[in-house]
């Protein structure tokens, strides 16, 4: 009897005070076989973002390295955008809000009317959505590899519809992407719920790479 | 029992009467013109009508002075920048060139209703003279 309600207190312990559940892995994976000391072993690779090439606000070219070291939030839109962008640059403003000053979280906006969106349209619309600095960038680029990149590498639909207001369709999803480049999470980037989800899974992610350091 | 029912109906036909007829027709643009502003109006100007940072202006007292002038944004959008609030403003509005000239009412009378603490119904009369002097684009 002692000793059952020892392992009863051992349990209750575990289950609260164990580490809070990691985050998933989203996209397709693949398991390799490799060779490891000798032996073989079989590990698991993830879909992860690869490298790009797209100039920002600043007009500086970005590429995945000026992401290293950084969980990253990245979002497509347009300036001139009628319909969801506005209410997706309200919900990101307060994501920008809270993680202001960490360097160690970054959001890439992507305008999917690159002919209009320049570098100077960009920059203009970001300091008139009060965002100084370049934690937030928003980027422009070629036309096609910014759609490539959104449809097959976050996993989003981004693209020219002229059925569509404004002239473009794309989804109103924050994608959430950690400091090796995987998508660790979607998020409902037009409401509030998923806004506060995304904020909160910025912190569970840092506080996941806190414990790896130690 | 019967005498209560009887009680209930009058009471009602009471308010009924009392409410006017104005005033049901008031709430219903506002109903609509409440519904059409979340499809057509709310992602700038957001739902609370405050607008967002410096890129889309708030429905304030002075971007709501000129009604003519506000009915024909709405139908035809904006092209220029503008004051309000004494910040500049220089963001398109896009025209909505497939509202109707009740829907514009109904818009109109929501937005004044709620951000102008009107009472009375901005009428599909206003808004067919108001567009015919609207300045052409």
């Amino acid at each position: 009897m002692k000793y059952l309600s020892i392992i009863l207190v051992a349990s209750f312990i575990w289950s609260c005070g164990g580490p809070s559940e990691r985050l998933p892995v989203l996209g397709e994976r693949e398991t390799i076989k490799k060779t490891v000391n000798g032996k073989e072993v079989i590990d698991t690779v993830y879909h992860t973002i690869p490298d790009f090439k797209f100039v920002n606000q600043q007009g500086d070219t970005v590429t995945a390295q000026n992401f290293q070291d950084k969980i990253y939030v990245a979002d497509f839109f347009f300036t001139t955008c009628p319909t969801i962008c506005p209410v997706m640059k309200k919900q990101m403003k307060k994501v920008y809000e809270k993680f202001k000053g960490q360097n160690d979280v970054a959001i890439l906006s992507h305008t999917i009317d690159p002919e209009h969106d320049t570098p100077a349209v960009l920059k203009e619309y970001a300091k008139d959505l009060g965002v100084s600095g370049t934690q937030w960038m928003f980027v422009t680029g070629n036309r096609e590899k910014i759609y490539e990149i959104g449809e097959k590498q976050y996993l989003v639909v981004a693209g020219a519809d002229s059925t569509a207001p404004g002239g473009y369709i794309h989804s109103g999803a924050f994608v959430l992407v950690d400091k090796q480049k995987r998508v660790r999470g979607m998020y409902n980037g037009t409401d509030e719920a998923g806004t506060q989800r995304l904020i909160n899974d910025i912190e569970r992610l840092q506080e996941e790479y806190k414990n790896e350091k130690q | 029992m019967k005498i209560s029912l009887l009680l209930g109906a009058s009471l009602g036909i009471f308010l009924l009467a009392c409410q006017g007829e104005n005033q049901i027709k008031h709430e219903q643009y506002v109903a609509e013109g409440f519904s059409l502003y979340q499809t057509h109006c709310a992602n700038c100007h957001q739902r609370d009508g405050k607008g967002l940072e410096n890129l889309y202006p708030a429905l304030s007292a002075d971007y709501l002075a000129n009604k003519a002038q506000v009915i024909c944004w709405i139908k035809n959008g904006v092209h220029q920048p503008m004051r309000v609030n004494g910040k500049m403003y220089n963001r398109a509005m896009p025209a909505n060139p497939d509202l109707k000239e009740l829907e514009i009412a109904e818009i109109m009378t929501y937005i004044y209703a709620t951000w102008g603490k009107e009472t009375e119904i901005t009428t599909v009369e206003t808004i067919q003279a108001a567009l015919e002097k609207c300045p052409s684009k």
